[in-house]
């Protein structure tokens, strides 16, 4: 049954990335997402690295379906540090819980975390951003210098400093905790974009005609605005995965038993000499969604670029 | 005479910087009257688009209009207005169209979105109607198959046809007064006698006033009735376009008309205005085009000549006014002897 339901999630993933790749070879002279999505399609890398992407979503979010055993009940005492084997795909940690299960519903958590994360800092850095580059003058140089003192702080030491402060964080206050200080970087950037954009003739002549500041925002800004953005964006969310981890791994992220991946790599490290199984899959994996994302984020900052011609 | 439309007095306009202040408008004052059209020309940098763009109070930091300056337009004192006013006259009343169409349309967006979009600020009208009349307005400003072009995006028209939207998008609210800010300078020769007639057509139909910014003195010939030509700061002429090109006063005047390439004419080379513009944060002393004129003399280096009443409704700021004699011995200019050429 299990072997029939895995078919059934690896057919899914195959569709939707034969899916993707069709909508990348678009008839010539294709125009918009469809000529960025083939510009992206070149990228040997980008392709890898979404196709990664899509089978760590498609497998997360159906964990409860493919997973083997029950991620948090302790099976049996005698069964704890197990090696890898047919029952045991990943084996067991010291508490003998699966680790194969373990990771697949910790990748969830820490997937769906780093999504809402990054959702927030973007919502906030963008807000932020927006703000300071189109009203300009000393309340800009306020909010950029209150970027510049936040990044001054190193990010982790901020995290450990929140996380201990408030512990233990329920999920949502971990979420929120990790967006509001990713934001940061964003920012920048688009203050950046605005300040280009805000002198440009279209909003002078839209502001000839009458144009509201909200009006030129809304036509003129965000949309040029969005590419950098959702560049970042990806970027980011390799970064919060990261962060989430170290702060799990020091025991002040997600609380336990709930798995996620760095509260299993913080299982295993006391056993690494004798089991290495329980902290290598995790952190396999947080390797490889770090790396998917970091490597998307670069593809798509080549795709949307559009001064990029085709080749 | 009727109140005029839009009446200007003393206008200066001036740019604090860390370099100094900068008086890139510097006492202008005219007046247009209901659906008249009036030409402004002068070089780059003289300060006809920091003029144009003051009547709509869109000068940006660090650039103010200064205390004392005075824009009355339809009975409304303009620069007492709140910001929100402001906005509202703008587009509604007061339209303005620029000189590259391809950067003032936004790229992402289509035409016909575009076009909507100027009523939609302006009044609560629905997203359907609003599109009809962009669609209707592409038919008025000469596009061939409206309904269609509408969904076109900037890219995909040509450069007359962008501009034919720019005038469409300054002309959805039918607005009493429309600038044109150099509208045919980044447009062949051919497209832009049509954008031109285009312009004059709609005037004579809408009964709306233009004013017409250029640098090219046949723009303003074809186009307009009244000329304003400006120099460093200032109105420097101003005349009906006959009296104008049949008679002008003032040296730079003249040496813009002898710069213009006439059909027909055999020339090694152009003629130029020796020397270059002024910088405006420092106005030479005097007549601020002594050190390019031609007659200057003591007189003009001393004394800031006003606007000297030449005739109906023709003032020249040259003390030539007071003393024509001097025409008659014209010598190299000050700025062509110390080897300055522009």
């Amino acid at each position: 049954m299990l072997v029939l339901r895995w078919a059934a999630a690896g057919t899914l993933v195959v569709a939707i990335c034969a899916a993707l790749w069709r909508a990348a070879h678009p008839p010539r002279g294709a125009t918009g997402a469809r000529a960025a999505l083939a510009r992206y399609a070149a990228h040997p890398s980008a392709v890898l690295a979404l196709i990664a992407l899509v089978s760590l979503y498609v497998l997360s979010a159906l964990a409860p379906w493919l997973a083997t055993h029950d991620p948090i009940a302790i099976l049996e005492r005698t069964l704890s540090n197990h090696a890898p084997s047919r029952a045991f795909l990943f084996g067991t940690d010291y508490a003998g819980r699966d680790v194969f299960s373990r990771v697949l519903y910790g990748a969830r958590i820490s997937l769906s975390i780093a999504l809402l994360a990054t959702s927030i800092s973007v919502v906030v850095g963008t807000l932020w951003g927006v703000t300071a580059g189109f009203y300009g003058g000393r309340l800009d140089a306020l909010m950029m210098r209150l970027v510049d003192a936040f990044l001054a702080i190193p990010r982790i030491v901020l995290l450990i400093a929140v996380g201990t402060l408030w512990a233990p964080l329920s999920m949502s206050a971990l979420i929120i905790v990790l967006g509001l200080t990713a934001w940061f970087d964003t920012s920048r950037l688009v203050r950046a974009e605005v300040l280009s954009i805000k002198d440009r003739e279209m909003v002078v002549a839209a502001r000839a005609l009458g144009a509201t500041d909200l009006a030129i925002v809304k036509r003129h800004v965000l949309p040029n605005v969005l590419t950098p953005v959702i560049v970042a964006a990806t970027l980011g969310v390799a970064g919060v995965i990261i962060n989430e981890a170290a702060l799990s791994f020091l025991g002040i992220g997600v609380p336990d038993p709930t798995p996620s991946l760095g509260n299993i790599i913080r299982d295993g490290t006391p056993y690494l000499a004798s089991a290495w199984w329980v902290a290598l899959f995790p952190g396999i994996t947080l390797v490889i969604t770090a790396l998917a994302y970091n490597l998307a984020g670069d593809g798509l900052r080549d795709a949307m670029d559009p001064r990029q011609v085709d080749r | 005479m009727t109140e005029p439309l839009l009446s200007v007095r003393d206008l200066r306009t001036y740019f604090r910087t860390s370099a100094g202040v900068a008086r890139a408008v510097d006492g202008v004052s005219f007046d247009i009257a209901a659906n008249e059209s009036v030409g402004v020309v002068g070089e780059s940098g003289c300060g006809k688009s920091v003029t144009s763009l003051s009547l709509l109070r869109l000068i940006q930091r660090p650039g103010t209009i200064e205390p004392g300056s005075h824009i009355e337009f339809e009975g409304i004192d303009l620069l007492a207005l709140d910001d929100e006013s402001m906005r509202k006259i703008r587009g509604n009343r007061i339209a303005m169209i620029f000189q590259e169409p391809m950067t003032a349309l936004n790229p992402v967006f289509t035409v016909g979105a575009q076009l909507a979009e100027v009523p939609r600020v302006h009044s609560d009208i629905g997203r359907r109607d609003a599109w009809a009349r962009a669609v209707e307005m592409l038919g008025v400003v000469g596009i061939p198959d409206p309904a269609e072009r509408a969904k076109s995006y900037p890219h995909q028209l040509s450069g007359g046809m962008r501009q034919r939207v720019m005038i469409g998008m300054a002309l959805m609210l039918s607005p009493a007064l429309l600038i044109a800010d150099e509208p045919t300078t980044a447009l062949d020769v051919t497209i832009q006698a049509q954008i031109l007639e285009l312009l004059a057509e709609l005037r004579a139909k809408t009964a709306m006033s233009v004013l017409l910014i250029t640098h090219d003195l046949g723009v303003v010939a074809e186009s307009t009735s009244r000329v304003i030509v400006m120099y460093a700061g200032e109105i420097v002429e101003q005349a009906g376009v006959r009296e104008l090109f049949a008679a002008p006063h003032h040296p730079y005047t003249e040496g813009l008309m002898a710069a213009m390439p006439r059909a027909g004419e055999k020339r090694e080379r152009l003629t130029v205005i020796p020397g270059t513009v002024p910088s405006p944060y420092d106005w030479p002393a005097g007549c601020r085009f002594h050190e390019r004129c031609p007659y200057a003399w003591e007189r003009c280096e001393s004394e800031h000549p006003p606007l000297y009443q030449i005739g109906a409704g023709h003032v020249s700021r040259c003390h030539l006014a007071v003393e024509p004699e001097r025409r008659a011995t014209p010598h190299e200019p000050r700025a062509a002897r110390a080897g300055v050429t522009a």
